[in-house]
């Protein structure tokens, strides 16, 4: 039985006659990565107000980790870390900053500051000059780490690639994924970026005009699409064809494999480490 | 609340352009005790019948004061509720299960902190430059000092009035626009025009006694009048509706209000 620890149910927000979300409903379970997808203005960022204690909701249900109320949301809530992009005090470096929000969030071990710093990358000479000198990539690495902090069970980040470049964009989407694998974090990522969110999300939401559409996984996509395709090296090629036609097997189409522009542009570079 | 407010004073600590600031107000409060001490100015530009030493120690120490607003009342502004706002460390307090009524306590308790701090060390350099010197400031330092009081008291109160911007806009610079014209003293100035209105000025109401500089002021002169009674009952009237009233009224205002990532 899947766990639940995000669930939501006919949650409805509007601001004046404008409504920005409408019956919205969707479950997030324990160890998911849960894509939210949707255009922008489609009410991602609202429902993450919502989720966080940021706004206020008008009807329908929110429960955090189980939680029955508004009051134990908000002890759950001490349970979600959550990434906004330049939370951080510019004239402090790193490790400042993170010891300024664990003491904020009440943990008093202080290693747990050196502990999200090598999960990130940032326990480098690089990362001890003020935040202001550092780039939108470490700035971005330095926000997951406030978010890790304390050892959430449940992790939230909106739009986390905005801006990066294609090392950046990298970089985040890898660690995201080793957060979620080695530390059996539960992610919920926004993002209108549908390809970004295909690689590494396993549970998707798609919002639109403020409502949750439908939640996919990739076993959706798949029966979906009702093909399968068998990928064989160039040399090859002939033969399947002939092997295929002699078993009444019927060809529907063929594409030639391409590599990704990203493998292109770090071949290119000289691998990922040079970007 | 406790974890919030030693976070937030040891990060304002750390503050570069803060610590400089005061330290320019703590030299600028010494020069003064010195020169009031050292070149006494001629009895005809400090305007006073009395003469001597008293009145140029006053216009010395005036001068100093005047800049006290910027050196320590905006650092103070900016360091806590500008710096919140851009760090954006309020929506990770929030987002941690922080209530809004704790967080403006919290950052109220900081401004606390802070002023008393910036007294306390005042207070100490300008008695510790008294002793090294071996030069009696005399009177100087007692009304160096009691201005650094009274002085910090008024910023705690256009301060927290000021907070019913920041927060209902959510924009601090609109807030220090308030407080600035609050220390600039432009509001005072107004309403000490409305005085004049026939019915006021035949019904002998002076309303400028009531504002938040009026109230400050009527301490003050209390506390250098030696009237110690008038001086609890301003220092009261002034905690009470320009101190407490405008953060609670903060608090109303901004528990409905969205945060915006």
């Amino acid at each position: 039985m899947s766990d639940v620890v995000i669930a939501i149910e006919g949650l409805k927000k509007s601001y004046g006659r404008h409504v920005v979300l409408e019956d919205v409903t969707m479950h997030v379970n324990r160890g998911d990565i849960y894509g939210l997808i949707g255009k922008n203005g489609a009410g991602k960022t609202t429902l993450f107000k919502n989720l966080l204690g940021l706004s206020a909701f008008d009807a329908g249900r929110l429960s955090i980790l189980g939680a029955q109320n508004a009051y134990e949301n908000n002890l759950a809530r001490r349970k979600i870390g959550f990434f906004i992009s330049h939370s951080q005090y510019g004239y402090l470096n790193a490790r400042q900053n993170l010891h300024y929000f664990r003491k904020v969030k009440g943990i008093r071990d202080k290693k747990e500051v050196d502990r999200v710093l090598e999960i990130v990358g940032l326990n480098t000479k690089a990362a001890e000059v003020p935040v202001d000198r550092f780039s939108m990539g470490m700035k971005q690495r330095l926000g997951i780490a406030n978010a890790l902090l304390g050892k959430p069970e449940i992790l939230v980040f909106d739009e986390p690639i905005n801006g990066l470049d294609p090392q950046g964009i990298h970089d985040v989407r890898s660690l995201i994924e080793r957060i979620n694998r080695e530390e059996g974090v539960t992610i919920v990522i926004s993002s209108h970026i549908l390809s970004e969110l295909e690689h590494t999300a396993n549970r998707f939401g798609i919002i639109h005009n403020g409502r949750v559409l439908k939640e996919l996984t990739p076993e959706d996509f798949r029966t979906a699409d009702k093909i399968t395709s068998l990928k064989v090296a160039d040399r090859d090629v002939d033969r399947a064809r002939q092997l295929l036609a002699d078993a009444g097997i019927e060809i529907l189409g063929t594409e030639q494999a391409r590599s990704s522009l990203e493998e292109n542009y770090f071949e290119l570079i000289g691998g990922e480490e040079n970007a | 609340m406790r974890n919030c407010i030693m976070a937030d004073i040891r990060r304002v600590q750390k503050k570069r352009s803060f610590l400089i600031c005061l330290a320019i107000e703590a030299a600028l409060l010494v020069l003064a005790g010195l020169l009031a001490y050292a070149v006494p100015l001629p009895i005809s530009m400090t305007g006073s019948e009395k003469g001597g030493t008293a009145p140029s120690m006053e216009i010395y120490i005036m001068i100093a004061f005047f800049f006290y607003p910027l050196f320590v009342g905006i650092p103070i502004f900016s360091a806590i509720y500008s710096d919140d706002f851009k760090s954006r460390s309020m929506q990770t307090a929030i987002g941690f299960g922080i209530t809004r009524r704790k967080l403006i306590w919290a950052r109220f308790f900081e401004v606390l902190i802070l002023a008393l701090e910036t007294a306390v060390l005042f207070t100490a350099i300008v008695y510790a430059v008294d002793l090294w010197t071996g030069i009696s400031f005399g009177d100087a330092t007692d009304m160096i000092l009691k201005q650094v009081w009274i002085k910090d008291f008024e910023i705690i109160g256009f301060l927290s009035i000021s907070l019913i911007i920041v927060y209902g806009t959510q924009k601090p610079g609109s807030g220090m626009v308030l407080y600035i014209l609050l220390l600039m003293g432009v509001f005072s100035a107004l309403i000490t025009l409305a005085d004049m209105i026939p019915f006021f000025s035949r019904n002998h109401i002076k309303i400028s006694e009531y504002v938040p500089s009026g109230v400050v002021s009527t301490m003050q002169k209390a506390i250098f009048g030696d009237d110690p009674g008038k001086a609890v009952i301003a220092g009261l009237c002034f905690t009470v509706f320009y101190i407490l009233l405008p953060v609670i009224l903060s608090i109303r205002i901004f528990e409905k209000k969205e945060l915006d990532f």
